[in-house]
């Protein structure tokens, strides 16, 4: 049986780079019976299968580009996986953006985050303000993923993915879907001493920050189970 | 006794040690020993004719022809053969909302309530209040004048469009949903049409089906119509819809008798103690996990798929919830005073309250806030689908299970995937997010951070990852946004205009007896009045007096999947075309909504909600042609 993993990918960028028409790009692309979206295009979702028949559902989680929601990124790219940070070739002044993202990424993401850098709109090449050497300089510098791609073509775009798809650890065993709801094995077989994100770990979609939230308030819970106990007792002795 | 209690497969789920606690503790507090089962280990009865028939899962036609013909437990043809045998009334009382007179209760209150489940009109407006549309004028042949196609150009099409939807999921709905809403959960959106002419075409057909159902009670007629509805976008096989009254059968069945015992015993306990809310969280998913194990012992659910399996696990967290909401909702706690003392009750430990009064009052400050402010265009229906995502907002404080809550939010994010796409903007994050911030800001939802809180404290966390996730961070977000607002975050105005608008605001507030400003006023009491003061704008006395008000189910908007996008065909064509499509759809609608009433349809609590939800675009477009 081919193995599934599941990460969750935050798109970063200026507004106006096509973000969000290099994700429908791909998303639309390779499946057209996509259906995982039910409310909208700033999150999607597509799995990517590779040669060994592993498959790879990358969640994208979406952000406004716009600098006044600069604030917002960290609710998005908290317990990320993996990164895309997209510049548009023809703006310079979107390669700066995108620098300053991933210095935010390097310092505040997951240290464990995949980041790829991806210069849209390469069919605008005659229009070009940044070389791809001097982007493939900055992002050998920084150990990213780079590459340039065309939402309006589609050059590069499934292949972007793939390569963030072959980056990620992909050593855990299986997802094991439990499928009956609230299943008693739930969240909670998460490893509670691992970082959530990016830690082999073969259930990231569990590293949402609501989750996370969850899994602090259940550890809380576990401290306070002496005292808990005790109640317990009382009311025991009460009933009976 | 033991072996039931502990889950034998799973893994504990925090350590070893404390599973051993945990159902040691089961045991003893919360008292889950039913002690009125004869014998929890004996077969189940599946031998039971009828309950052999409910393990098939089969839409039974007796019990959909019991919805039709408007009748409930009530109706002697509902308990013909080929329904279980009815159990105990005590039972039935316990679990089923519908069963007893409440039932009549509640739909009083639904019918009477005016402004429900959408709270009529957001805070800041108030000032201008819209005339009230009475519920009565909807099924008029005419209420509003509807514009041709051409002429209301892109808006119309759009809002109508939207309109439309709505209807998918409860007046197109496939007779195996039995009259209840779909689950966001399970209910998958419309296969994909190839172009937005075919989406048409495939809405098209519904009608005429539909408006048959009514008409034949002939249940040999029902069938072939259910044979023939296979094409039906609602009933993918092997995605079965969540369905809340199906659960609610199944636990009346006597199969499913030791669940019904653990749960209300579960319910019973619980109300008797008070908890803090860590300990709420814990007791309630133990609960869920514990029943769980055994639900999947029992009949009908033993030989359920997972994804039926599932709904009932949606179904049984619902009905939890909505049985212990008054304990586990900050505001409802907070509303449930001691009449001697006159405070709370049961202890608060948390801070929802004092949070969401301050979110409020800030909100409050920015009611002058507009579209420009954060480059939202502003085209001919941009204000009904902004006022439509207002009012799926603000139906979060009218539903009590986290599930439904949620459901409200995403709803409010499709319908602004509405405006973009009516917007013909890029459909993204860049566009979303200052919609929903000005959605959130022009709402102002009462407790709207306890109710966050309440669904990322109760909902199953496996439903709240991936898309769920997505947009409550995001809806976090724009809260956050919003509390940090300055004039630098916003555009096209200065610091100076954003200064006098603030303080302008300030004085409007409503002041407290001395004479300072409620915003700047803290404690408790202003936030107990202020939250009293909220809730009651939403429910009249007579929906007070029905506890199971909030207790149906929230109904997923199905909005058209995004035809912009993914279709290749020109923009404009779309339009057109759909302009075209629509305009029938619309006649169509209200003509439904009429028949439907006179057949007296709206003993059917989402039947209501889809009125009142038409309601405001019809006000809409009445205004603006």
């Amino acid at each position: 049986m081919s193995k599934q993993f599941q990460f969750k990918l935050v798109l970063l960028g200026e507004s106006a780079v096509g973000k969000s028409s290099l994700v429908l790009r791909f998303v639309k692309d390779q499946f057209d019976d996509y259906r995982e979206s039910t409310i909208g295009a700033a999150f999607l979702t597509q799995t990517v299968t590779l040669e060994d028949q592993t498959t790879v559902k990358f969640e994208i989680w979406d952000t406004a580009g716009q600098e006044r929601y600069k604030s917002l990124a960290p609710m998005y790219y908290r317990n990320a996986n993996c990164a895309v940070v997209v510049y548009d070739i023809t703006q310079s002044a979107s390669l700066e953006k995108a620098r300053n993202w991933i210095r935010e990424l390097q310092r505040q993401a997951d240290p464990s985050i995949v980041i790829a850098l991806c210069g849209n709109k390469s069919d605008l090449s005659a229009r070009r303000q940044v070389s791809e050497e001097e982007a493939k300089k900055y992002a050998e510098e920084e150990g990213l993923m780079w590459a340039e791609t065309s939402a309006k073509t589609g050059e590069g775009v499934s292949e972007i993915f793939t390569a963030i798809a072959k980056k990620l650890p992909l050593t855990a065993p299986p997802s094991a879907r439990t499928g009956a709801g609230r299943a008693p094995t739930g969240p909670k077989s998460v490893d509670l001493n691992k970082q959530p994100a990016g830690q082999n770990s073969n259930e990231p979609c569990y590293s949402s920050t609501l989750f996370n939230k969850f899994i602090r308030v259940q550890q809380v819970v576990i401290m306070n189970i002496s005292k808990s106990a005790e109640c317990n007792g009382k009311k025991a002795n009460e009933i009976v | 006794m033991h072996k039931n209690l502990t889950p034998a497969t799973s893994p504990n789920p925090w350590s070893d040690g404390e599973r051993h606690f945990t159902s040691t503790a089961r045991e003893r507090e919360l008292v889950l020993v039913p002690t009125d089962v004869e014998d929890e280990e004996s077969e189940p009865r599946a031998d039971d004719e009828a309950e052999a028939r409910h393990i098939l899962h089969t839409p039974d036609p007796s019990t959909f022809d019991r919805y039709v013909t408007g009748g409930f437990a009530t109706d002697p043809q509902a308990s013909a053969p080929l329904v279980a045998p009815p159990p105990a009334t005590e039972i039935l009382q316990e679990f089923d909302p519908l069963a007893d007179q409440e039932e009549e209760h509640a739909k009083k209150a639904w019918e009477e309530s005016e402004g429900h489940p959408a709270p009529p009109v957001p805070r800041d407006r108030i000032s201008s209040p819209p005339p009230p549309v009475p519920l009565k004028d909807l099924p008029s042949p005419s209420p509003i004048p509807i514009p041709s196609a051409q002429s209301s150009g892109g808006f119309q099409s759009s809002l109508v469009a939207l309109a439309r939807s709505f209807s998918i999921p409860s007046l197109t709905r496939s007779p195996k949903l039995k009259g209840r809403p779909l689950s966001m959960d399970v209910a998958k959106p419309v296969p994909s049409p190839d172009t937005i002419s075919s989406f048409a075409t495939q809405q098209a057909k519904q009608p005429e089906s539909n408006e048959r159902k009514p008409e034949s009670p002939d249940r040999q007629e029902e069938e072939d119509f259910e044979g023939s509805d296979t094409g039906s976008e609602d009933s993918r096989p092997g995605d079965p819809p969540f369905d809340f009254q199906k659960f609610l059968d199944q636990m009346k069945m006597r199969s499913a008798d030791p669940v019904s015992k653990y749960l209300k015993s579960f319910l019973s306990n619980f109300s008797k103690r008070t908890f803090t809310v860590s300990d709420q969280i814990k007791i309630i998913n133990d609960f869920l996990n514990f029943i769980s194990n055994h639900m999947r012992q029992c009949e009908p659910w033993k030989t359920a798929s997972d994804a039926e399996f599932d709904n009932a696990m949606e179904g049984m967290e619902k009905l939890v919830m909505n049985q212990l909401y008054q304990y586990t909702f900050t505001p409802a706690v907070a509303k449930d005073l001691n009449p001697i003392t006159g405070l709370p009750r049961r202890p608060i430990s948390v801070d929802d309250l004092e949070r969401d009064r301050i979110l409020s009052e800030r909100i409050a400050l920015f009611g002058w806030v507009e579209e420009k402010h954060l480059d939202i265009p502003v085209e001919e229906g941009t204000a009904g689908f902004l006022m439509f995502a207002e009012q799926e907002l603000l139906k979060i404080g009218h539903y009590k299970a986290p599930r439904d809550k949620l459901i409200c939010i995403l709803n409010c994010c499709k319908v602004i995937f509405g405006l973009i796409r009516h917007l013909q903007k890029e459909e993204g994050a860049d566009a979303f997010v200052p919609i929903l911030i000005f959605v959130v800001l022009k709402a102002n939802p009462d407790h709207l951070l306890s109710n966050v809180e309440f669904i990322n404290r109760f909902r199953n966390p496996d439903k709240l990852r991936s898309e769920a996730g997505y947009y409550l961070s995001s809806l976090m977000g724009a809260v956050q946004f919003i509390e940090s607002m300055d004039h630098t975050s916003l555009s096209n105005i200065t610091q100076e205009e954003f200064e006098q608008n603030v303080e302008a605001a300030i004085q409007e507030l409503p002041t407290n007896p001395d004479g300072t400003p409620r915003v700047l006023s803290m404690g408790s009491s202003s936030s107990s009045s202020s939250s009293s003061s909220s809730l009651s704008s939403i429910s009249t006395p007579t929906q007070r007096s029905s506890p199971h008000l909030g207790a149906e189910s929230a109904q997923p908007l199905s909005l058209p999947l995004s035809q912009n996008v993914y279709s290749q065909a020109p923009m404009a064509q779309q339009l057109s075309e759909d302009a075209r499509s629509s305009m029938k759809h619309w006649t169509w609608l209200k003509k439904t909504l009429v028949h439907r009433k006179d057949m007296q349809a709206l003993r059917h609590p989402e039947q209501v909600h889809l009125q009142v939800a038409l309601r405001p675009s019809q006000y809409r477009i009445g205004l603006i042609n």
